[in-house]
C-alpha cells in the first residue's frame, strides 16, 4: 500500500503548526523526537503545562497536564537487572506514550522506539511545554530498583511528593531525606516505616500541606500528643487513625495556648464513631455551638463550614471544630482556623 | 480571457438572493477568471479586507479587469472557490487557543480534499494565504490525519522530515553555494584597499 506523504516542513509556519495542534497528541510527541527543527516547532506551538509529574513504581511515568483536563504521559519499562539500580540515563526496554483528554473522553496509546532516558524525557517536555521547575513525584512499590542520587539529580526542585512504601524501608528513609523540605504538599503513608511509626523528622517539616495516608496499609496509624504538637504543616489531614479523642482534647488545650500558631486546617478520621465523642473532644473547653445555617467558607476546603463548635486561642483567633459520623464505623474530626488569610468571602 | 470564457464556479443560483447577487471577478496566476459571490468572500480575510478597499459597485466588478491573485493557480482557486461558495455565510470559527484542537471534516470538504497531495498542499498554503480559517483548519486537519497509526518512524517518511544530519548537510552546501560571492566581495575588497580608496561603498 502506498504511503501518504507530503511535504509539511514546507508549509508556512502557521498552517504546519496549525497542522500540529489539531493532530493527537501522540503523534505529536513522536513527531518532536524526529529532530531539532521538529522539536523547535513542537514548542512553538506554545502549549503551557502544568509541572512535570513522575509516578515512581516498577516503571517511570512522567506527565504533563494541561489546564486541568488533558494529559500527556511518556511511561518508561525498564529490564530487570541482577546488580545495581537504573539511573535517569538508562535506557528503557520499552517506552509507551497516551493522552487523556477528560473533557471529551479522548484517550489513546502507542508504543514507540526511543532510547531516551527519564532524564531526557524530562529535558524534552520541559522544553516543549514550559514546565515550571518544579516537580510532583508519586513513590511507590517496587522504586527501590532505580538510583537515589539520580533520582535526586534530575528532579532537583519537588514541591509536592507523595511516598508509599516502595517495599525497602531503607529506601523509603533515602527518599525523605534526599527530598526533603519539600514547601508545597508532603502525603505520606505510615506503612513507608517499620512498626507504621511516623518519625519525627517529618512532622517537624515546615511545609503547606501534610497528608498522613491510609492507603496502601490496612493498619491503623496511632498518632500521639507529641506528634499532633511537632506538626509545623499548615494544613495537616490523617487517615485511618486509631481513636485517639482524649489526645485532640488535649490538642485543643494547647493549641488555645499558643502551640501550633500556624495551624489553619487539621482533620483526623478514625475508627469507632461513638455519639459521646463530641463531648469528648471539647471537654473542659469553652465554646459556643454555631447554628448549621451559618455556612462559612475557608480557603482549605472547597465547600462551606456550617455550623460547628467556636472557641478561640488566648489571643482571640477564632477556631471551628467539627465532629462528624463519615459511615458506621468511620468518624472525622475537623478544626479549621479563622486566621484573617483563611477567610473567604 | 473574455468574462464569457472564463470557468465558473458550480454555485446553487437558487440559494442566492436576487438583490445580493453581486459577484465579484478573480483572476488565477494561469490566467483562469473566476465569479464569486460577495457572501462567499466574507470567508476569506483577505479578500474581504481587499474588495472592502476597493469599494467596487457592480458596474466596476464587470468593467473593470478581473482582480489578480499571482500566487495561487487556477485549479486550487477553483477548489477555494467551491469551498466558499459552499460554507458562504457561515460563521468563522475563533481560535480558542486549545490544543488538541478539535476539528470535524463535512462530508462536503472530504469530497472536495479527495486530491492528491501535492494539491492538497497547495490549497494550504492559499487557505493560508488567503486568510480562510476553517479550510485552513480541514485541509490541516487531513494532513494531521496523515499521522494515524504511524510510529515516529513512519511519520519521518509520511512528512518527509530530514534527520538532523540531513539538516546540516543542506546547511552547509547552502553556505557553501553562498561562498563564491562571499569570496568576490572579499576579493573586491582588498583591491580597493591596495588602490587606496578609503571607503568600500
Amino acid at each position: 500500500m502506498d504511503v501518504p506523504r507530503f511535504r509539511l516542513t514546507e508549509l508556512p509556519v502557521d498552517a504546519a503548526k496549525n497542522v500540529l495542534r489539531i493532530m493527537s497528541p501522540i503523534h505529536l510527541i513522536g513527531y518532536s523526537l524526529l529532530s531539532k527543527k521538529c522539536r523547535n516547532l513542537t514548542q512553538s506551538v506554545g502549549m503551557r503545562a502544568e509541572p512535570i509529574f513522575c509516578r515512581i513504581s516498577h516503571s517511570i511515568q512522567l506527565g504533563v497536564e494541561f489546564n486541568k483536563t488533558f494529559r500527556i504521559y511518556v511511561k518508561l519499562y525498564f529490564e530487570e537487572k541482577e546488580n545495581g539500580k537504573h539511573t535517569m540515563k538508562t535506557s528503557p526496554k520499552t517506552t509507551h506514550i497516551g493522552f487523556r483528554r477528560n473533557d471529551i473522553g479522548a484517550r489513546g496509546l502507542a508504543v514507540i522506539e526511543s532510547r531516551m532516558g527519564v532524564k531526557e524525557w524530562v529535558e524534552h517536555l520541559q522544553f516543549l511545554f514550559a514546565c515550571p521547575e518544579v516537580f510532583v513525584m508519586v513513590i511507590k512499590m517496587q522504586s527501590f530498583r532505580f538510583d537515589i542520587q539520580s533520582l535526586r539529580e534530575t528532579f532537583r526542585n519537588l514541591y509536592h511528593l507523595e511516598l508509599y512504601h516502595t517495599g525497602c524501608y531503607e529506601f523509603n528513609d533515602l527518599i525523605l531525606r534526599e527530598f526533603l523540605p519539600i514547601t508545597s504538599c508532603l502525603l505520606i503513608s505510615p506503612s513507608c516505616f517499620q512498626n507504621f511509626k511516623i518519625p519525627p523528622y517529618v512532622f517537624i517539616q515546615n511545609i503547606q500541606d501534610l497528608k498522613i495516608l491510609k492507603r496502601n496499609d490496612g493498619h491503623l496509624t496511632a498518632l500521639e500528643l507529641d506528634d499532633l504538637l511537632r506538626m509545623n504543616g499548615r494544613t495537616i489531614e490523617t487517615e485511618n487513625l486509631m481513636k485517639t479523642v482524649k489526645v485532640f482534647n488535649k490538642f485543643l488545650k494547647l493549641w488555645i495556648k499558643g502551640s501550633n500558631p500556624h495551624l489553619e486546617y487539621i482533620s483526623f478520621r478514625y475508627t469507632n464513631w461513638n455519639r459521646e465523642d463530641p463531648n469528648a473532644v471539647m471537654e473542659g473547653i469553652e465554646y459556643q455551638s454555631m447554628p448549621r445555617t451559618l455556612a462559612r467558607k475557608h480557603r482549605s476546603i472547597r465547600f462551606p463550614v456550617q455550623g460547628g463548635l467556636d472557641f478561640h486561642r488566648h489571643d482571640g483567633v477564632k477556631a471551628t471544630v467539627r465532629v462528624g459520623k463519615l459511615s458506621a464505623e468511620e468518624a472525622v474530626v475537623v478544626m479549621f482556623v479563622w486566621h484573617d488569610h483563611c477567610c473567604v468571602p | 480571457m473574455s468574462v464569457e470564457n472564463a470557468p465558473v464556479v458550480d454555485v446553487d443560483e437558487a440559494a442566492i438572493p436576487v438583490e445580493k447577487k453581486m459577484y465579484y471577478r478573480f483572476e488565477s496566476n494561469d490566467k483562469k477568471e473566476f465569479r464569486v459571490s460577495e457572501l462567499a468572500i466574507q470567508q476569506s480575510e483577505t479578500l474581504n479586507r481587499l474588495v472592502e478597499a476597493m469599494g467596487y459597485t457592480s458596474e466596476d466588478v464587470e468593467n473593470k479587469p478581473a482582480i489578480a491573485i499571482e500566487n495561487i493557480d487556477g485549479k486550487t482557486l477553483k477548489l477555494v472557490f467551491q469551498w466558499c461558495e459552499h460554507h458562504k455565510g457561515e460563521a468563522i470559527p475563533v481560535d480558542d487557543g486549545s490544543v488538541p484542537k478539535i476539528v470535524e471534516i463535512p462530508e462536503f470538504d472530504a469530497k472536495l480534499m479527495d486530491i492528491d497531495n501535492g494539491l492538497l498542499f497547495k490549497l494550504i498554503w492559499a487557505a493560508d494565504y488567503l486568510n480562510i480559517v476553517q479550510l485552513l483548519n480541514v485541509s490541516c486537519k487531513k494532513v494531521a490525519n496523515m499521522a494515524q497509526g504511524k510510529t515516529p518512524a513512519q511519520l519521518r517518511r509520511v512528512y518527509l522530515l530530514p534527520s538532523d544530519e540531513e539538516d546540516e548537510a543542506a546547511k552547509r552546501a547552502a553556505q557553501e553555494a553562498q561562498d563564491p560571492r562571499a569570496r568576490e566581495v572579499e576579493e573586491e575588497f582588498e583591491e580597493r584597499k591596495r588602490q587606496g580608496g578609503n571607503s568600500f561603498f
